[in-house]
This record gives structure tokens, C-alpha cells and sequence, in this order.
């Protein structure tokens, strides 16, 4: 293993920084700062690939900048760990910015600038974070990552945003300390913090109370940015940023830095003996197992889609942390290969959600019934990346957690292996009703979502799920009153029935109200004082493509109603799921979540809906047998633009017109990659080097 | 329930005198084993030295990927080429573990040729074709077909595996295809297809614990790297596991939930690869069998019967059955002789081409009628000949009735099972071939024999020949060259013998024992059924395990999901209490203490300034000394 002097690794890592120069420069055009965007990130991959050959030739390259405190160097180091996440970073990024431009400009996003110089940050961290030499080296960018991300994180600059930001920083700066500390531990009882393939020797020797001490400082640290229970919920509120951000930062460069950290502090600090010596990987992996099934278990009950991608990050990041805690060779590898492939199927994940969202203003799963039609390409990519988080095969997910597997037996805990299978099980269900629902069901004919609030065997009455009240905190318009009614008789679970009568009286007090706002927002236009801007994200419709704009006319006025609508029912907290930032911003979040599950669902135009929706009712009439459970509620005045569907019948578009390449683009090209780690992953060189990195640890050739 | 009353001294009265001909029978026959058709020479294969270069799932799944794209004449007309090429190429391809390749880090073998897989990839080849060109006449769509054609390729893939991680690997995908054929229907396809989705989920899952823990005590996934999987843990693992694709008794629910609903020609795909795949997974994880396995084929097979007579619905019927006839299949993997292993796969063959042509008949019937109910079918055999034809080859296939393909195979495992004196499993076998003659007999009388249902579409029709259009062209063809191979392998079944795995050499289906046997079971199938006709219309519907298993892993997902959250809500909400009255607290000391404060010192509240609490000197000093007494006690006391 020869070391070679270069200042690649310092040129990797200080590209996307003089990025930002070129970014804030050119501020003012728009198309050649994002050029400048694309052009640092290019050059950025290929500096990294560059290195590829000899890293995985077993050589390691190095920066020496001399020495930064006394006994540690400020040294950059390129080995096959480091290369491995910082081209997963930096190649991803690539893709992020050609998504990002797709839907900033799809969405008219203000402060486009700062969202691009900070992305670049927040990668110059994430490759100084690889490229780190030693323990001090890794947290100094570690906490430049936190700072570069956080006004990503509150890009939009709403109390929601600034409240999930304030989270954010209070538990990632918190985890800082604890590795602070943890570093402090190691440096002192073993003067050095460098990374040593195998370990830091002297460790080994030292008073293993002071050892496991340091060992859990360090965990728990990194384990803050890992999303490891109990120290994850600043995960789900950070989905407040924009869907690029949370499909690359949380998905893929930040919380991959801490589940990074884990994989240093147990290769390179302690050394897989080590861990297995002082017997603290077990403990480690158990937490890793417990949030792998609550997080999984939590994910089944969210019904906005991003909240829901948030969760199965968490659980999936404890995949790798459960590969890191068992000793043995195969659980190694499958927890490192997690990496990479977590990061390509999740990322495919959220800009599905995102094209959805900047296509359709659509954010709830139980609005997104018949969306396969409106967006093939995406929910198709959505479908083959679920497939992957499930562990089947063809998607890379089925190779970690084959390797995952195989280690947990190895290691001689068959349990693990019980709690990835199960998780595997899981997934399906929370992933599967997206899926099926999207393709192959319609907004007319749809079990409700999330399955496992309603009926045993999918309660099929084509009302919202927001029709009760209380549960999702939503917007009261008067058909939720016509459905409540019409549910009464209908074999509807008892808290349901309780939660629409409580919709009915709050109903009656709002209805004049309601209606005298309704006729004056009809007239009004996007900019009316009532409408409130309660889109989670952003509150301009998508203006990309001219057959749109009929559309999106038609969605302001619709979203005004619904907006005014939803001011009635501040506090209808969304008490069941997870609560959303502290208690004071409960009623504003909750409208937030509202507002984001809104969909403009009279986009299409209301009086064609109402005689659409006679043909249906009518087939079903005939037949006498099968349609038992679903009511025919009447349809009222063709005027009430949210008429009993929960959802617009989503128009039919192509591959070439369901939303622009900027945005599909990154969707194949990374599920592409997901399948391509799923069958050739050694010849699309992360099993390889991955294979480098275990050898190295544990002696083992693989 | 009266009928049930009346039927289960019934069904004990038939089990008895089943054993009382039986013994007569065999008594009187015992010693004279002549055969009544000679025994032609056995076939011998031709092989050709070409292997193909890739394994032949790849062929039909690059079909399936470009059907939606082509026109539906198109799209199927290559699905049954390939689908019949595959056919051909297992049928000549040599032996031997072809296509070695080093798989995400392992060894592994995609194109694996021995006598198991070849005959599954012949009959899975052929009965593909059929379906395919059944699916055309049946006015499938393309995505259907493609869909269709993917779960052919991935079961093709997983039975021509020649190690344990392709294997998984393709039943894996073999189970996705199969929920997008369910789902594509739409309906209460979608939600059936979902819950079938996780039991699949979850016998792959334990199948692939089990395959795991097999690598790891044997170092390679490779067939030949041991003799089916260790035993112990990883057997049972499989057992459970590979059980939810055959039907176990117990696992089996999904079964009848799922075959009726989707489209008809959907039904005809779904009843033959998950459920034959699985047998062919469980003679390569047991191959020298395994007792309990063979009685539970036994409990499959009389427990699947039992539930076909209940069922009205008559596509459920025959998802009943199926689980009834791998039962056959899963005894004779369990009794693992080389007649049995024979037998097995000999039914597997057989049973595929009579399954399929049930499902079939049943798909015109369910297309043309318009109604699934045997209840309201009545005279079809004047409408639909040819399809009645056609049922009535199936029929007395899946009975097993001399001249048919189901006699020979049904015999031989029958036949080893005596010779392994499993007497217990030899009874129930023949009970459950009684069976299947009475719940054939009952389809076959409602739908086509008698003249006229009391109620529904046929009765109420007034000009009831005008509106039962007869079967497509395609949809002819399909059954009518399914049901000649029905008959040729049952008059000549040397041509399968060929093929088979294990050995036929005890094997002699036309001795008069067997063929008495045979005749006798169906007698005793006409009176049974006659017997039991009325109790059983009056029954409702049979529960089966589902109304315990759906209700039950429901709620308990509920109650878990909503019991975790709820207590992270509390926990959130607690910590987010404690944190901002802390910042409270910190940031303004004296309005948060002013109240206690007062009540302890006996002041007036408003007294209470900002800087108005002071300490003297005296108090000082005591609390100093006070802390330093607590600091030194406690480290003393460490």
C-alpha cells in the first residue's frame, strides 16, 4: 500500500469552494450560474474518478499541510473509504444541480443563489469529511457540513423552516460536542487521533472503561447526524428544505457523513477487533436494529410522502450502522455497499416526490391515487427504487442487504437477520400502497392511505381522507359535510364516525363564513391578501410548460379557496403523526402540512368533473354484489369546485410531457444506477472498493 | 349448520368404505400385475451439443420489456415464440451447469440443465405458449401480457438456476411480476394483490434465511456444494418458507384470496408457476424427501379438497384444488424414493397442463355468462361445447381417471407411498382423489350437465341463445391442444417418463389393482357427491384461516404503529416542555420562582422585585457549607 504525495485530494475538496465564488459572481444570470454550478461539479467527479485507479490498486493519496495543533497534522487523505463517499457525493451532486435547476425554476424559488452557493459548501464539506486524515480533521468538517447545510435547511425562511433549522442546529452542533469529546478521549489516551487501517493499536491496551466511554461519545455524536433513535427527529422536520436538499444532504451527504463517522471511528480508530474486543459493537448494532423497526413501524402511518421517504432514511441509515456493529467480513461489506446504494435508490425516491410536488402541488399520499398516468416515467422510477428499499432483487438494495444478512448469521446473531427480513416486510408495506395506487387504482376508486388508519380491507368511500377532521387536520369544505353525513350508515370504525361528527359541528359554525369568503376569492386572484401561503414548501404553481398555465389559473383560484378554507382550523393538530417541530409551532405546522395536502384538486375544470362522475356511479348501480361498501353521496352544485373525489382524474401524459428533462433526467439516471449496483455492483466499482476497505480492516481477502 | 352435520358422518362413512374396497380390491388383485396396454419403448430425448449462451429466462424477459411498446398481435405472437422456444431448448439442451458466473461476489450457475429442471422448463415453456395465445383470444392487453410474460421468464430463470442465490433471486422477482398480474386488473384485485404481495414477502423472506444460514455453515450457494439445504434451522426455514408458495395447510389463504380476482387469462398464469416453482424448490432443498413434509402433502391434499366442495365461486374452487394437488406433489417430494420423486414431478407436468385448462374452461364460462356462481350457471354444455368438452377432458384428468394424464401420476406417488408403508398418507390420498371426483362432478353438473339454474343470467335470459357467444377461436386452439395432451399423456405415458427425474422403473399405471382403483374411486365420487349435494348447497360460506390471520396482523400493525407513535408524540412532547421551560426558567429566574418563593419566605408575591431576594451573610455561608457537607458525604459514600 504505497502513499502518494498529490494534492488531488486538497484540489477535490476545495473545487466546490471556489464554486462558490463563481456562483455568488455570477448571481445575476441565472444560466451561466448554473453553469458554474455544473461545471465545479463535473470537474469535481473527475478529479475524484481520477484517483480511482490507483486507490483501488490499494495506494493512498496524500495532502500534507502541516501540522494544524501539536500531534495532529492537517493531513487530506484519499483511501478507498474516502474515495468511496466522496464520489458518491460529488457524482450525485452532478445530478442534484440538473435536478435542482429543473425544479427551482419549475417552482420560481426566491433566493436561488444562496441555494446554490450553499449546496457547493455543503459538498466542500461532505468531500473534506471523506478526505479526512484524522478524527480532528473529520470534525472540523464535519461542523462545516452542519453550518453550509443549515441555510438550506431554512431556505424558505418561513417559522416552520427557521423552527426545523433551530432543531437541526441544537442536535447536530449537540452530537458535535459529544464527538468533541469522544476526540478529546482518544487523544488522550492514546496521542494520536489518526486513522490507522485496523485501528489505533494502543487503544486495545488502554482501560476499556475509558475505551467504551469514548466509543459511545464518539457513536452517539455521529450517530445525532446518523438518525439513530433516539437522537433522529430533527430528521423528519428538516423535509421542510426543498426536495433537492432532502434528497441529497439528508438523504445522501449528511446523514451519510455520520453513518461515515461510525464507519471511521469502527475501521480505523478502534479497528473491527477492537469493537468486537470491548464488546461494544453489539450494543451499537441493537440500537441500529431498534430504530430499524421503529422507524419503519413510525413510516407506516405517514401520509405526507416526504415525512414518509424521511423515516425510511432513518431506518435504512441503521442498516449500515447494524453492518459496522457485527464482526464479521460480509456484515462489513454489506453495511459499507448500504452506503451507495441507499444513497442511489433514496435520492431516485425523493425527486419522484419532488417532480410530483413541483408537477401536481401534490404532497399527501392519500391524494396521489391515479398519478402513475399524470407522471409515468417518475412513479415507475418510484416503483423500481421501492422494489430496491424492500431488499428485492435487480435494485441494489438486495445486494447490501444480502451481505447484511450472511454477516448477522456469520457473526452469530441469527436475530438481526430476523430484524432485517422483517424490515424488508415492512417496506413493502409502506412502500407497496404508493405504488399500487398510483398505477392501477383511480381518485374514484381508491382504499383510503395510510392503510393502516382504515378499514381492514380498504375503505373504499371516494371521499378524502381530510373528511375526518381531526385526524389529518385539514381543510372543512361542505362536501366533507354531504360525505359525513352520507359515511354515517357505511360500516365506518367508531373514531371515524367520531371525527366526521366533529367535522359536521364545527362545520355548521364556519359555513357562512366560509361561503362569504369563497364568493369573494372566486373573483380574486393569486395575490389576495386571504390567501395564505401555506404551501409547505413554496406558494407559486409550476410555470414551465404553457399547457400548464390554463391550469395553474384555475389552481390559484382553487388554492385560495382551499387556503381561506383551512384558516377556519388552525389547531386540528396532526396529533398522530409525529408532531412537527416544538409545541408552539404545532397549529402553524399543522397548517403547513395542511396547505401541502391541499391539492389544487379542481385543477381540471369542476362542471365536466360532475358529469364525469355520473358514469362511474351508474356502472356501479348495476352491479348489485360487489358494490355494497361504496356510497353514492349526491353530487351537490356543480359550482363546489371541490367536488366528492378527493383528487382531479389525473390526465393522461407521456414520458415527453409529464415534466421537463432537467427533472427526469437525474430521476433514470440515478434508478439507473440503483439497478446497475443491484447486478454489476463490483464492475461499477463500490463493491470493489468496498472490498479494498474490508480487506484492509479485517485481513480477510474477500 | 345442518348441512355440515350432515356431511362430516358422510365424509367418515366414505373414508371407510373407501378402505373396505380398497382391501378387496387389492386382495383380490394382489398377486396379478399384468398390464392391460403394453409399454412402448421409452423415448429417448434428442440432445443437441449447442448451449445457448444465455439462460433462457432472459429470452421471454426481454419480450416482456418490449411488449407494451407493440401492437397486442405483435406482442403476443412473440410470446408464444419464445415462450415455446424455451420450450424446445429444455427439451434438447445437454445436461450440465452451463453459464458459470461470478454474482454480486458469489459463484453462481444461471442456465442449469438435470432432469428436474428440464422437464419444468418443457412444461412451463408449453403451457406458457398456450396461455399466451389464450390471453390474445381473451382480449388481454399488452401490459398484461407483458406483465404475464415477465413472471413466465422469472420462474423459468428460478427453476434453470443451478445454485441458491439465482434461485432466490428470480423467485423473488417471480413474486413482484406476479403482484403487478394481480394488480393490473384493478378492483379488488389491487387490495388482494397487496396482501398476497406480503405473504410472498414473507416466504421469500424466511427462504432467504434459510438459503443464508445454509451458505454460511457450507461456504457456497452452489447445488453442488451439498445435497439440499442443511438440515436442521435452514431446512425448516425453507420448509416454512418455500411452503407459502405450495400451500401449506395454514399459509394457504393466499390462494383462494387472489386466483379469482384478476383477469381470466391472468388466472390461467397464476395457477401454474409460483405454486410449481415452489414444489421445484422443495425437491432440490429436500431431495432425499422428509416424512413430515409428505404428511403434510397428505393434510394439503385433504384439506384443499374439502374446501373446493364448499366453495360456489368457480375459479375459488379450483384455487382450492390446486393447493389439493400440489398436495399430491409435496407427498411425493416427502417420501423421496425414486418413485416418488418421479411421481412428483410427473404430477407437476401433468397437473399444469389439466390445471391451466380448468382455469381455462372457467375463464369462457366466467366471460361468456358474465357470472362467477355455479349457483346461477345451469345447461352450458349446449352453449359451449366445446368449452364443456374441454371440462370434461380436465375433469376426469384432475380426478384421475383411467385414460387420462392425473391416473398415472396420482398412481405412481399412491403407489409409493404403499411401497414406504405410509399407509396413513396412502388413505388420504385416495380419500382426496374421491374428493376431487365429487367437486368436479359438482362443477360439472351445475355449470354444464343440468339444464337450468334456479336463478341469475341464464334463467333470467329470455332469448338465452343470442347472448352466450361460444369461445373464441384462440381460446379453442389453447384448450383443445391442452386437453390432447391430457389424453396422449395419459394413453402413453412412457412419452413422460422420459423426461422425468428419479426413476419409473417400478413404475406400471396400467395394472388392473390401478386401474381399479381408479374406477372405484370415481364410483365412489358419484355417490358421494350425490349424497352430499343437498347438505352442501345449504351451506354458506366456510371460513378459512384468512378470517383469523387478516383481522389479527391488521390490528396488531395498527396497534404497534399507532402504539409507537403515540408514545414518541409524549416523549417528543415531554422533551419539548422541558426544554422551553427551562429556556423560560433561565431567562427569567424571578418570574418563574416568584410564586414558590413567596409561599416558602411568607411574602406577598409582588414584593418579589427582580433582585429583591438576597441572602446574608449568615445564609451564605450555611448554604456553602451546606453543599461542600452533601459534596464530601457523597464522594466518600462513591
Amino acid at each position: 500500500m504505497a502513499e502518494i504525495i498529490s494534492l488531488r485530494p486538497l484540489i477535490a475538496v476545495i473545487l466546490p469552494a471556489i464554486g462558490i465564488a463563481g456562483i455568488v459572481l455570477s448571481r445575476r444570470y441565472q444560466n451561466i450560474r448554473e453553469g458554474a454550478t455544473i461545471i465545479t461539479a463535473v470537474s469535481t467527479v473527475a478529479i475524484i474518478a481520477s484517483l480511482l485507479p490507483a486507490v483501488l490498486a490499494g495506494n493512498v493519496y496524500i495532502t500534507n499541510l502541516g501540522s494544524f495543533v501539536p500531534g495532529v497534522a492537517f493531513t487530506l487523505r484519499a483511501d478507498a473509504l474516502g474515495t468511496l463517499f466522496a464520489l458518491l457525493a460529488s457524482f450525485l451532486w452532478v445530478i442534484t444541480s440538473f435536478y435542482s435547476i429543473g425544479y427551482m425554476r419549475g417552482l420560481g424559488e426566491h433566493a436561488q443563489t444562496r441555494y446554490f452557493a450553499s449546496f457547493a459548501g455543503s459538498v466542500s464539506a461532505a468531500i473534506g469529511v471523506a478526505f479526512a486524515s484524522n478524527l480532528i480533521i473529520l470534525y472540523i468538517f464535519y461542523e462545516l457540513l452542519t453550518v453550509a447545510t443549515y441555510p438550506l435547511v431554512t431556505h424558505d425562511e418561513s417559522d416552520a423552516a427557521r423552527a426545523a433549522g433551530r432543531k437541526y442546529l441544537a442536535y447536530t452542533f449537540g452530537g458535535g460536542v459529544a464527538v468533541l469529546a469522544g476526540i478529546v478521549l482518544v487523544f488522550w489516551s492514546t496521542g494520536t487521533v489518526a486513522f490507522t487501517s485496523g485501528g489505533i493499536a494502543s487503544l486495545a491496551s488502554i482501560d476499556p472503561l475509558i475505551a467504551r466511554g469514548a466509543f459511545a461519545l464518539l457513536a452517539g455524536g455521529f450517530g445525532v447526524k446518523a438518525a439513530l433513535i433516539p437522537v433522529h427527529s430533527w430528521l423528519p422536520d428538516a423535509m421542510v428544505a426543498p426536495t433537492p436538499v432532502s434528497g441529497l444532504l439528508h438523504a445522501v451527504a449528511v446523514v451519510k457523513s455520520g453513518v461515515f463517522g461510525i464507519s471511521r471511528l469502527v475501521l480505523d480508530v478502534y479497528g473491527p477487533e477492537t469493537v468486537a474486543q470491548l464488546g461494544v459493537g453489539v450494543p451499537l448494532a441493537v440500537v441500529a436494529a431498534i430504530t430499524i423497526v421503529i422507524a419503519s413501524v413510525i413510516a407506516l402511518r405517514q401520509d405526507n410522502l416526504k415525512r414518509r421517504l424521511a423515516y425510511s432514511t432513518i431506518s435504512q441509515l441503521s442498516y449500515i450502522v447494524l453492518g459496522l456493529g457485527l464482526f464479521s467480513p460480509e456484515a462489513l461489506i454489506g453495511g459499507l455497499l448500504h452506503i451507495p446504494a441507499h444513497a442511489f435508490m433514496k435520492l431516485t425516491l425523493f425527486f419522484c416526490a419532488g417532480a410530483i410536488h413541483v408537477e401536481t402541488h401534490t404532497d399527501n399520499i392519500s391524494k396521489m391515487a391515479g398519478i402513475g398516468r399524470r407522471m409515468p416515467l417518475t412513479m415507475s422510477a418510484f416503483a423500481i427504487a421501492s422494489v430496491g428499499m424492500a431488499g428485492l432483487p435487480l435494485v441494489a438494495g438486495f445486494v447490501s442487504k444480502w451481505y447484511l444478512l450472511i454477516g448477522s448469521v456469520d457473526a452469530g446473531y441469527p436475530i438481526f437477520a430476523i430484524v432485517l427480513l422483517g424490515s424488508g416486510i415492512l417496506n413493502i408495506a409502506y412502500f407497496w400502497p404508493i405504488v399500487y395506487q398510483a398505477f392501477f387504482q383511480t381518485a374514484a376508486e381508491t382504499d383510503a392511505k395510510p392503510v393502516v388508519e382504515f378499514s381492514l380491507g380498504g375503505q373504499w368511500h371516494p371521499i378524502r381522507t381530510d373528511g375526518h377532521g381531526r385526524e389529518y387536520g385539514d381543510e372543512h369544505t361542505e362536501e366533507t359535510d354531504a360525505d359525513a353525513d352520507a359515511d354515517a350508515d357505511a360500516d365506518d370504525d367508531a373514531d371515524i364516525t367520531a371525527a366526521s361528527d366533529a367535522v359536521n359541528n364545527k362545520q355548521s359554525d364556519d359555513t357562512d363564513s366560509e361561503s362569504s369568503q369563497r364568493e369573494t376569492a372566486l373573483s380574486g386572484d393569486p395575490s389576495d391578501p386571504n390567501a395564505e401561503t401555506t404551501y409547505a414548501v413554496d406558494m407559486y404553481p409550476s410555470d414551465h410548460t404553457t399547457a400548464d398555465t390554463e391550469g395553474s389559473a384555475q389552481k390559484t383560484t382553487a388554492d385560495t379557496i382551499d387556503d381561506t378554507d383551512e384558516s377556519i382550523d388552525p389547531d386540528s393538530a396532526s396529533s398522530d403523526n409525529e408532531t412537527l417541530n416544538t409545541g408552539m409551532n404545532r397549529g402553524q405546522d399543522s397548517t403547513g402540512v395542511d396547505a401541502s395536502s391541499s391539492t389544487d384538486s379542481s385543477s381540471k375544470s369542476p362542471t365536466p368533473d360532475a358529469s364525469l362522475l355520473n358514469t362511474p356511479e351508474t356502472e356501479v348501480d348495476d352491479n348489485t354484489d360487489t358494490s355494497a361498501n361504496i356510497d353514492h353521496p349526491d353530487i351537490d352544485a356543480p359550482d363546489d369546485d371541490d367536488a366528492y373525489m378527493s383528487d382531479p382524474v389525473w390526465d393522461r401524459r407521456t414520458i415527453y410531457t409529464e415534466s421537463t428533462w432537467f427533472m427526469l433526467g437525474p430521476i433514470v439516471i440515478a434508478v439507473t444506477g440503483a439497478v446497475a449496483l443491484g447486478i454489476i455492483p463490483q464492475q461499477v466499482v463500490f463493491l470493489s472498493l468496498i472490498e479494498q476497505v474490508v480487506t484492509a480492516a479485517t485481513g480477510v481477502i474477500i | 349448520m345442518s348441512g355440515l352435520s350432515v356431511l362430516i358422518p358422510t365424509v367418515v362413512s366414505m373414508f371407510t368404505l373407501i378402505e373396505m374396497c380398497m382391501q378387496l380390491a387389492l386382495s383380490a388383485f394382489a398377486n396379478i400385475t399384468y398390464t392391460i396396454l403394453p409399454a412402448a419403448a421409452a423415448p429417448s430425448l434428442p440432445t443437441i451439443e449447442f448451449v445457448i449462451p444465455f439462460p433462457p429466462a432472459f429470452a421471454i424477459l426481454s419480450i416482456a420489456l418490449i411488449a407494451p411498446f407493440l401492437s397486442r398481435r405483435v406482442g403476443h405472437v412473440l410470446g408464444v415464440i419464445v415462450t415455446a422456444g424455451v420450450a424446445v431448448i429444455s427439451l434438447v439442451s445437454p445436461v450440465g451447469a452451463h453459464l458459470p458466473v461470478t454474482f454480486l461476489g458469489f459463484d453462481a450457475v444461471l442456465f442449469n440443465v438435470d432432469a428436474f429442471s428440464r422437464v419444468m422448463g418443457v412444461i412451463f415453456g408449453t403451457i406458457g405458449a398456450a396461455a399466451v395465445l389464450y390471453s390474445y383470444s381473451s382480449q388481454a392487453s399488452n401490459r398484461q401480457t407483458a406483465f404475464a410474460l415477465g413472471y413466465v421468464g422469472t420462474s423459468i430463470g428460478s427453476v434453470f438456476a443451478g445454485d441458491w442465490l439465482t434461485l432466490v433471486f428470480f423467485w423473488e422477482l417471480m413474486a413482484i411480476t406476479s403482484t403487478a398480474l394481480v394488480w393490473d386488473y384493478g378492483g379488488e384485485a389491487v387490495r388482494a394483490g397487496f396482501r398476497y404481495a406480503i405473504y410472498h414477502g414473507i416466504g421469500g423472506s424466511l427462504l432467504i434465511a434459510a438459503v443464508i444460514w445454509h451458505y454460511v455453515d457450507v461456504g457456497s450457494f452452489l447445488f453442488t456444494a451439498a445435497s439440499g439445504l442443511t438440515a436442521g434451522i435452514p431446512a425448516a426455514l425453507a420448509a416454512v418458507g418455500i411452503g407459502v408458495n405450495v400451500g401449506f395447510v395454514g399459509l394457504h389463504v393466499w390462494l383462494p384470496d387472489t386466483y379469482p380476482r384478476p383477469h381470466i387469462a391472468a388466472s390461467v398464469f397464476l395457477s401454474v408457476y409460483t405454486t410449481k416453482t415452489g414444489v421445484y424448490g422443495l425437491a432440490r432443498a429436500f431431495p432425499d424427501g422428509n416424512v413430515l413434509i409428505a404428511y403434510m402433502g397428505a393434510a394439503m391434499a385433504l384439506v384443499g379438497v374439502v374446501y373446493a366442495l364448499l366453495q360456489n365461486d368457480m375459479r375459488r374452487l379450483l384455487s382450492y384444488h390446486i393447493q389439493s394437488q400440489v398436495g399430491y406433489m409435496v407427498a411425493g417430494i416427502g417420501i423421496g424414493t425414486a418413485l416418488a420423486t418421479a411421481g412428483a414431478f410427473a404430477h407437476v407436468f401433468n397437473h399444469i397442463l389439466y390445471k391451466a385448462l380448468l382455469f381455462m374452461t372457467a375463464g369462457v364460462v366466467v366471460s361468456r355468462v358474465g357470472e362467477e356462481n355455479l349457483k346461477y350457471l345451469g345447461g352450458l354444455r349446449r352453449y359451449l361445447p366445446l368449452t364443456a368438452l374441454a371440462f370434461g377432458i380436465a375433469a376426469l384428468s384432475i380426478s384421475g381417471f383411467p385414460g387420462f394424464n392425473g391416473f398415472v401420476s396420482k398412481g405412481m406417488i399412491t403407489a409409493a407411498a404403499d411401497k414406504k408403508n405410509f399407509d396413513g398418507i396412502f388413505y388420504i390420498l385416495l380419500a382426496a382423489g374421491v374428493g376431487t371426483f365429487m367437486s368436479f362432478i359438482k362443477f360439472g353438473y351445475y355449470a354444464f350437465i343440468r339444464s337450468t339454474p334456479d336463478s341469475g343470467v341464464i334463467a333470467g335470459s329470455e332469448n338465452a341463445d343470442a347472448d352466450i357467444i361460444s369461445s373464441a377461436i384462440g381460446q379453442r386452439v389453447a384448450m383443445l391442444s391442452v386437453a390432447t395432451l391430457c389424453i396422449l399423456f395419459g394413453l402413453f405415458p412412457d412419452a413422460l417418463f422420459a423426461l422425468l427425474p428419479g426413476s419409473t422403473t417400478d413404475a406400471h399405471p396400467f395394472t388392473l389393482g390401478h386401474l381399479t382403483e381408479g374406477i372405484v374411486l370415481a364410483v365412489l365420487g358419484i355417490i358421494g357427491f350425490a349424497l352430499v349435494k343437498r347438505p352442501i348447497s345449504n351451506i354458506g360460506k366456510v371460513p378459512d384461516i384468512d378470517t383469523v390471520i387478516n383481522p389479527g396482523a391488521f390490528y396488531l400493525t395498527r396497534g404497534l404503529v399507532r402504539g409507537t407513535t403515540e408514545i414518541f408524540a409524549i416523549v417528543d412532547n415531554a422533551i419539548q416542555v422541558i426544554a422551553t421551560r427551562s429556556l423560560e426558567i433561565t431567562a427569567n429566574p424571578y418570574g418563574s420562582i416568584r410564586q414558590p418563593a413567596a409561599i416558602l419566605l411568607q411574602r406577598d408575591p409582588d414584593t418579589l422585585t427582580d433582585g429583591s431576594l438576597q441572602a446574608t451573610i449568615g445564609t451564605s455561608v450555611l448554604l456553602v457549607v451546606v453543599v461542600l457537607v452533601i459534596a464530601f458525604i457523597g464522594t466518600m459514600s462513591m
